[in-house]
């Protein structure tokens, strides 16, 4: 089965990859060219890398990057038994590539989105085949983190479940059931402990003293503080906010301290200052 | 430098105890516990050969000339008298460093006369006695007391942290929030074992959410929640109704051989 990824962005092009590690042949749409040229290097960059750690052999890499197919042209995706949609998070934007997609398909291709934040059920009722419609949420760096959360819409049959399910364990990651609710089940949980992380820094205790003291039972590969840094302040600022709109739920409110760095562009790392200072 | 330390209180003090002994800076110290923790902390003594060091006694009538007292005593309602008890039996200059998470530190200090000489020490888990402890200055922690402390638990742990006087400190008011929402997601109809591989996998840590609280305990995570929800009725704290049912239920967790899992 062919695998057609929608988006040659960050999670897309990861995602053409990991199917192609596990064997599967993917076509990779982008309507950006741009998009193609810099997903096809990252792919191969990749490539160079695991052949230098001694992970892949050069046949390997070489047939990983040979199974991606980079194209412009959405027709190239027909021949695809399960799409993939990464494409930007905005439903109208969704929403015309998931119509489009279900003209063009075969009834019995399966359309999957891997949306962070829209409904499923919402997107399925966008097209005449609801049923093979579902949700896989995957985690970046794609080919690196494990976890695949899976979410059913409301007419998502038992059977467009059980492939998707398959294929997530062909390409070796672990899947777990989420519901159709903003967040599904892990952004649920670590924005909320980020906003609070950001309160206890507000209430004056130091970044550095913050992650010892979450560590001291045992230290991840990066501390939470550095982990925000890193993935970025104004991601769990939008996280927060997508979550509170999509919930209604208080406890997803944006803290001040948090409105205040990103207002000032202390965004973590990628802007040399967050909860840390970085030199660049 | 320091001499003598006492350590009042049950097996959660017993960490402190033997951490301090083994840290081999020539520290005695006087442990007054019940009955169990007293047996256990003597059988860990003789083990490690270290009975002359560490006095194992049954009354505060022992500790008249220590320099740092530690009050592990259970929290609750008997945590403000007993600060009262311990200090009228230490020496004036003496240190008194309070353990407690379900309290803020100044609240405890209001039961002593010499609030001053009155701190905070808040360890996560005995595993992690060696590792870090959070250290809070109450309200009328004064400078010296504090630098007093701060030198001598560091004899203890590698890292010294400070945290605010707030109910929890750092870890403790961070850690039920995941459980929390845990537990709400439960009651939306996730299952568990999905909430626990999520976590794990998509954040590489070794224990999920669920797990950590039957650790922690049932009982105790309700009461941190219930306590902060009560102080700052931030609806991240309200605690969810199925830990409710679980504590009534007496399911508090690996203590009780069952929690949000069995354990044997
Ligand atoms: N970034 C993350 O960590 C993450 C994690 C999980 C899920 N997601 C979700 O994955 C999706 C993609 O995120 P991303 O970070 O890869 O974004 P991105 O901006 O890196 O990539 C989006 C790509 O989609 C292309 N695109 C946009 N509209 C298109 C269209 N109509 N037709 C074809 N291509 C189109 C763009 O050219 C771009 O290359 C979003 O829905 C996002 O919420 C992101």
């Amino acid at each position: 089965m062919k695998i057609g990824v929608v988006g040659a962005g960050l999670m897309g092009s990861g995602i053409a990859q990991t199917c192609s590690q596990a064997g599967y042949e993917a076509v990779n749409y982008d309507s950006y060219p741009d998009a193609l040229t810099r997903a096809k290097a990252g792919v191969a960059k990749d490539m160079k890398k695991l052949v230098e750690r001694g992970k892949f052999t050069e046949e390997h890499a070489e047939s990983v990057e040979k199974r991606i197919t980079y194209t412009s042209d959405i027709e190239d995706l027909r021949e695809c038994g399960i799409i993939i949609e990464a494409i930007f998070e905005d439903f109208e934007v969704k929403k015309s590539i998931f119509q489009q997609l279900d003209a063009m398909m075969p009834s019995e291709t399966i359309l999957c989105s891997n949306t962070s934040t829209i409904s499923i059920t919402a997107i399925a009722a966008c097209t005449n085949r609801p049923e093979r419609v579902m949700g896989t949420h995957f985690f970046s760096p794609v080919p690196v983190m494990k976890l695949l959360e899976l979410i059913r819409g409301m007419e998502t049959s038992d059977e467009t479940f059980k492939v998707v399910e398959e294929f997530g364990r062909n390409i070796n990651k672990v899947v777990v059931n989420a519901p159709d609710f903003s967040g599904f089940i892990t952004n649920r949980i670590l924005p909320l402990c980020g906003k609070e992380n950001c309160k206890m820094i507000a209430r004056g205790v130091s970044p550095e003293d913050f992650d010892k003291t979450m560590s001291a039972l045992g230290r991840g590969s990066m501390s939470a503080m550095e982990l925000a840094d890193f993935s970025g302040l104004d991601v769990l600022h939008g996280c927060l906010k997508s979550l509170h709109a999509g919930l209604k739920m208080e406890c997803y409110r944006t803290p001040l301290l948090l409105e205040q760095m990103v207002e000032s562009g202390y965004l973590g790392r990628k802007s040399g200052r967050g909860y840390f200072k970085y030199t660049r | 430098m320091f001499k003598t330390s006492v350590v009042v209180g049950n097996s959660n003090g017993l960490g402190v105890a033997m951490t301090l002994v083994l840290a081999g800076k020539g520290i005695d110290v006087t442990f007054i516990g019940d009955e169990a923790a007293r047996s256990e902390i003597s059988d860990k003594a003789k083990e490690e050969k270290l009975q002359d060091k560490i006095s194992v006694v049954n009354g505060m009538e022992f500790i008249s000339d220590v320099e740092v007292a530690f009050d592990f005593s259970p929290d609750g309602k008997n945590k403000k008298e007993m600060a009262g008890k311990i200090e009228s039996c230490i020496p004036e200059n003496a240190v008194l460093a309070i353990h407690t998470i379900l309290s803020d530190v100044s609240r405890i200090a209001a039961g002593t006369k010499i609030r001053n000489r009155v701190i905070g020490a808040r360890y996560v888990a005995p595993g992690s006695v060696k590792n870090h402890v959070e250290i809070t200055r109450t309200l009328d922690t004064d400078d010296e007391t504090y630098k007093i402390f701060r030198d001598f638990a560091g004899i203890i742990s590698k890292d010294v942290v400070d945290a605010p006087d707030i109910v929890g400190g750092i870890y403790f008011r961070l850690m039920p929030v995941s459980a929390n929402m845990a537990a709400r997601l439960i009651m939306e109809g996730v299952a568990m074992d999905d909430i626990e591989t999520a976590i794990i996998y998509g954040t590489n840590s070794q224990i999920g959410p669920l797990r950590v609280a039957d650790y922690v305990g049932i009982d105790v995570v309700l009461e941190l929640l219930e306590e902060i929800y009560a102080e700052s009725g931030e609806a991240t704290y309200r605690p969810c109704p199925l830990l409710k049912n679980m504590v009534q239920a007496g399911l508090t967790g690996v203590k009780a051989g069952r929690g949000f899992y069995t354990y044997k």
